[in-house]
């Protein structure tokens, strides 16, 4: 039983290493500046954004849906925050007053997008994209039209600028932390094992007497709740929260689900496939950055989301139909089985 | 008499364009002006043809989200084609239209053939599109973005100034032929009807001997053809390809489509409802840059309306369902009491 375990972990692990690998080299090559300790932070810094907004859209990417609106969402949660504690003189209390009205509102419109969801059954990127534009349009009318800044040495700028020992940001402290909690909800507590079930299977769920509709809502609220930490942090590190803060980030994080290896139909999917997806994210939008391939980074975002799920859907319909090497064994089994009785 | 459910429907989506343009009528007195009414036709007309388009894969049970997209990477195309290639518009209107339609097989083969859901695969070749647009935009010596206009007389011809003074433009009238010319397609050939069946049951259909993958791959196709017309006449308009052309025009024609009267799980509407839709979209818009509204009001109205227009088609949906039940009893139950 454990030698089958290892072997499993091997077989998932030793691809991503290759591909980290691969795509380390490449970086090392084509970057003369890469090996500094500033490029490394700042890759760690978009990891770890990127990460805690991806440990929230596993749980709906897991039951079967996904969210759009996580980057507007995070842009909106950071501006509520940021003109609220503004408002109060950059204290600590008017601050996290901030983050609880901001997290008010994010845990607000989580629930809404599993109401429009589930009791009124309209298709969920129909629900997210509308949402999206929503929250993208009252930024502006947070913020009045203006960015909002934070100097240096008040709370929020200590949320997202410090160091640990004074080098790592603290920001990798944050996604750590997410990604534990996260880990721990799915794989330790009854209600990881309802989200596993209802992505699986809804009907069946629903026989089994999981309520579908009460775990699909957490689920969006747990979703929108780490758009708001994503943002924050986001928004908290760049000393600034305004329109641009989190835009378009529902691209790339989808891209960190797929390259982690997470099943956009539902109930596959691990922490640690988006710990690698985001490792990987980071690691392009660095490349992306530094050579100015800010045009074609949408290019590159299709292009890759398109080839991972068409490679995973054929090599799934051929080894259903019993083509391949996967395939063939689960033939012979299947034969086998059938043989015995 | 029996009235169906979706001419019911139809006429709440009238009844919505009715009173907007009643509402504009009293508060602006130059709604009804000629050249408000022209331009009002042309702005809708932009949108009207992406959503007529639209409307088939929303029929046929899908949706298509890779149409700002495709209207980006055409529109840029097509300046290109004008000003580094010299060719006329005649040739060019054909060409964006064949390349849109290129672009909707891509995603029909991957839709239908691959057999990917549609929403992702259709989220991932929008930014596969709209990259390929951005990636082409033109670039001064420096590398920045920087802006070319067409000069070719053909070329704008298609859409800079309207037909006569204070007219209706060209594309208004193109708006109009495909949307009645897509009507006919939908309501009197095969292929439509089994575009209502796929919508309807796909399943059912697919066991019926209906070829669903033909289907589906035509009806992306006319998508993408739809999307490719209205960027060159787009581009016809503006004189020029901006780089944020074609954002969002996914977004403002699944509204223009919801809002009209087709339903999301398909097998609902056809394409007056997204002619109606549109000019809903069109006149909401207008009116709030009318009333002096900050342009951010946009972004928020279209998608309020998105969610209600759905909220309310659910509801309807229930309401369809529930007085069918009861004319199917009342009908079982008559001939009983007649013999």
């Amino acid at each position: 039983m454990k030698k089958e375990d290892l072997a499993r972990s091997f077989k998932v692990w030793i691809p991503r290493i290759i591909a980290f690998g691969a795509i380390f080299i490449f970086m090392a090559i084509m970057e003369q500046s890469f090996f500094s300790t500033s490029n490394f932070i700042e890759i760690i810094r978009s990891v770890s954004v990127y990460g805690v907004m991806s440990c929230g859209m596993l749980f709906v990417v897991l039951i079967g849906g996904l969210d759009l609106s996580m980057g507007a969402m995070a842009g909106l949660c950071a501006s509520i925050m940021f003109v609220i504690a503004q408002n109060g003189a950059n204290s600590l209390s008017a601050t996290l007053l901030g983050f609880v009205v901001a997290l008010a509102v994010a845990l607000a419109v989580g629930w809404l997008h599993g109401f429009f969801i589930t009791t009124l059954k309209i298709p969920f990127f129909v629900v997210t994209l509308a949402t999206k534009y929503i929250l993208y349009g009252a930024i502006p009318l947070v913020t009045a039209g203006k960015y909002v800044y934070v100097r240096g040495g008040s709370p929020i700028d200590k949320i997202g600028t410090s160091r640990i020992f004074d080098t790592i940001p603290i920001l990798v402290v944050y996604f750590v932390i997410i990604a534990l909690v996260t880990w721990f909800i799915l794989n330790k507590t009854v209600f990881g094992r309802r989200i596993y079930a209802i992505g699986g299977n809804p009907t069946a769920a629903g026989f089994v007497g999981i309520k579908v509709f009460k775990n699909t809502n957490i689920a969006y609220m747990l979703c929108t709740t780490a758009a708001c930490i994503g943002g924050v942090i986001l928004a908290a590190n760049n000393q600034q929260a305004g329109t641009t803060t989190g835009n378009a980030y529902e691209g790339m994080v989808l891209m960190a689900m797929i390259v982690g290896g997470i099943n956009l139909a539902g109930g596959q999917g691990t922490v640690s496939g988006v710990v690698f997806g985001a490792l990987i994210i980071g690691l392009i939008q660095n490349l992306v950055t530094f050579m100015s391939w800010g045009d074609y980074l949408k290019l590159v975002q299709g292009a890759i989301i398109l080839i991972v799920v068409i490679v995973s859907v054929v090599t799934h319909t051929r080894s259903m139909r019993g083509k391949g090497r996967k395939g063939r064994k689960l033939l012979a089994k299947v034969k086998a089985e059938a043989q015995d009785e | 008499m029996r009235i169906k459910s979706q001419s019911i429907r139809r006429l709440v989506a009238v009844g919505l364009v009715l009173a907007l343009v009643v509402i504009f009528a009293i508060t602006t007195p130059t709604f009804f002006g000629a050249r408000n009414i022209s331009i009002l036709l042309k702005d809708s007309a932009y949108l009207g043809l992406v959503a007529c388009g639209m409307a088939f894969p929303m029929i046929g049970g899908g949706i298509d989200l890779s149409v700002g997209g495709i209207v980006c990477a055409v529109g840029i195309i097509s300046v290109h084609l004008s000003y580094d290639f010299g060719l006329s518009g005649y040739a060019i209107i054909f060409i964006a239209t064949l390349a849109g339609a290129a672009f909707g097989l891509l995603n029909g083969i991957i839709v239908a053939k691959v057999g990917l859901t549609e929403f992702v695969a259709t989220l991932a070749s929008g930014f596969l599109f709209l990259g390929l647009g951005r990636a082409l935009v033109f670039k001064d010596a420096g590398g920045r973005a920087v802006t070319r206009a067409v000069s070719s007389e053909s070329y704008l011809s298609f859409g800079k100034n309207p037909l006569w003074e204070n007219g209706w433009y060209l594309i208004t009238f193109v708006w109009i032929v495909v949307a009645v010319g897509l009507y006919i397609v939908l309501k009197k050939t095969k292929f439509g009807l089994y575009t209502y069946a796929i919508g309807s049951n796909d399943k059912a259909a697919k066991m019926s001997g209906v070829d669903t993958t033909k289907i589906k791959i035509i009806g992306f196709i006319i998508s993408g053809a739809c999307a490719g017309l209205a960027a060159f006449l787009v581009t016809a308009n503006l004189t020029s390809s901006p780089a944020a052309l074609g954002d969002g025009y996914e977004f403002k024609a699944i509204a223009a489509c919801v809002v009209g009267g087709i339903m999301l799980g398909g097998g609902k509407g056809d394409t007056i409802n997204a002619l109606l839709g549109a000019l809903f979209m069109t006149i909401i818009l207008n009116g709030i840059y009318k009333f002096g509204l900050d342009s951010t009001f946009v972004y928020i109205i279209q998608g309020l309306i998105i969610l209600l227009a759905t909220a309310f088609d659910s509801q309807f949906a229930k309401f369809a369902a529930k007085r069918r039940l009861k004319e199917q009893r009342l009908s079982d139950i008559t001939p009983a009491s007649a013999s």
